[in-house]
């Protein structure tokens, strides 16, 4: 009898936001930001708590791969802690120099053959079904790029599936001209997705690097040899549109 | 005996007349391998893993508690099954203002299903006219709802004030605006209890002529 009337109390009630954190129903709070339920962002927040997020970030020194002159190699590792209500989450990265921003991309074949000034071939067009080209074919086309590309492919590993729990990297691609500007920012968007959010809610934070000569020794100053925790970082909340 | 076998050995040790020349021109796409760029791996932070809450009824992102209102036309049959007599069965009109109350959210939602309006049982001899109240207890989901609704009834039958109480059960899919009703209901008369079986279906005005 006490049961049913506490499920018939529940059915009711409106749980609060520390409620859903201390249930670990991030999947619900979410649905309570599109009602308006919740400014979202308490809720993103309490999600960021408790994926507790680790990034580190390694620029592959220069002199290693001395064939990208205006580029630079970085390997990004990721970590959060699993949990169950939430559907995925993602950390992208941008990197902003003044009011300019660099894309990381993928360090693969076609990213690292553009860098490198090589040129691949086109798919090949056949009664209206376009062809790619092979494997092979590429490496043919751009072998300077296909050796990098050999070099740094095992810095990337899997991410567990909707890059929760555990850890992966990927080796990354950027943009990283002779002389840094004073300037220089990490942008991260933290992407959290849920059952009613499939395209996920987005919070923005600037990460500004420590002065130093290169990116590589300015990244190595932030992140040294060890991960770190957001929650430990100087970031700093950054409007959408910013 | 020897003379095929010597044939397939000549053929496979010529050299193939219309095999392409390689292109001097490629470059080797198997070159040596390229020496790792091999980077120590950064001290982790140790994870945990987080289970939702278990016996918890989910109150957001779920369907909210639906509140509709309605206008039930009904048409259909009352029979006469106990009490004085009257004709064996007769007409039956119902003409109810109704709505659908949720009293939670969820899939499948307990409502309240209040009722009032107006009722007609009419034959040979039958001549019912009720106000009809009442206030009936049921489940709702998107499509549809169930309910039992029991009413009071006050009214006139045969010429004499009357006081009944129906007991409806109703399958109202409302979203196709359309409900079937089986009712009970006793009628004290001045002869004593008239017992009687009704089954009604009907659309629901509201649904019909308002999008």
């Amino acid at each position: 009898m006490r049961r049913i009337l506490l499920l018939a109390l529940a059915l009711g009630c409106r749980p609060t936001l520390a409620r859903l954190e201390r249930d670990h129903r991030y999947d619900e709070a979410l649905c309570g930001v599109r009602e308006g339920a919740f400014p979202s962002g308490p809720v993103l927040a309490a999600i960021r708590r408790a994926l507790d997020p680790a990034i580190h970030l390694t620029v592959v020194p220069p002199g290693r791969a001395p064939e990208l002159t205006a580029h630079a190699l970085v390997r990004f590792v990721r970590s959060a802690n699993l949990v169950h209500s939430l559907e995925g989450c993602t950390i992208d990265l941008r990197l902003r120099r003044g009011d300019r921003r660099s894309v990381f991309t993928f360090a693969g074949l076609p990213d690292l053959a553009a860098a490198l000034g090589e040129r691949l071939p086109e798919p090949r067009v056949d009664a209206g079904l376009a062809d790619p080209p092979t494997e092979d074919q590429l490496r043919r086309a751009a072998p300077r790029a296909a050796a990098l590309s050999d070099a740094v492919i095992h810095l990337w590993s899997r991410c567990a599936p909707d890059n929760l729990g555990g850890s992966c990297s990927d080796p990354l691609l950027v943009d990283a001209p002779a002389v840094e500007p004073d300037d220089l920012t990490l942008e991260l968007d933290l992407t959290y997705r849920s059952r009613c959010e499939p395209d996920g809610l987005t919070e923005r934070f600037d990460l500004p690097l420590p002065p130093g000569p290169t990116l590589e020794a300015r990244v190595h100053a932030l992140f040294g040899d060890r991960m770190r925790r957001l929650a430990d970082l100087p970031l700093r909340p950054r409007a959408a549109a910013g | 005996m020897l003379a095929p076998l010597a044939l397939f050995a000549a053929l496979h040790a010529a050299p193939a007349a219309d095999a392409p020349p390689s292109d001097p021109a490629l470059p080797d796409p198997s070159p040596a391998p390229p020496p790792r760029i091999d980077l120590p791996d950064p001290t982790p932070v140790p994870r945990a893993t987080f289970q939702k809450a278990r016996r918890r009824i989910p109150y957001y992102g779920v369907p909210r508690p639906l509140r509709l209102l309605g206008l039930r036309l009904g048409l259909g049959l009352g029979a006469r099954l106990a009490g004085p007599p009257s004709d064996r069965a007769h007409f039956a009109l119902d003409l109810l203002p109704t709505a659908r109350l949720s009293l939670h959210r969820g899939e499948l939602q307990a409502a309240m299903f209040p009722v009032l309006g107006y009722s007609l049982g009419a034959g040979k001899v039958t001549r019912e006219h009720f106000l009809v109240a009442g206030l009936g207890l049921g489940g709702q989901f998107e499509d549809g709802a169930l309910a039992v609704i029991p009413a009071l009834l006050v009214g006139a039958a045969e010429r004499t004030r009357v006081l009944g109480l129906r007991t409806a059960l109703v399958l109202d899919a409302f979203r196709k605006g359309l409900y079937a009703e089986v009712a009970h209901q006793v009628l004290w008369l001045d002869a004593g209890l008239r017992h009687e079986l009704r089954l009604v279906v009907g659309i629901d005005l509201r649904k019909a002529f308002v999008k």
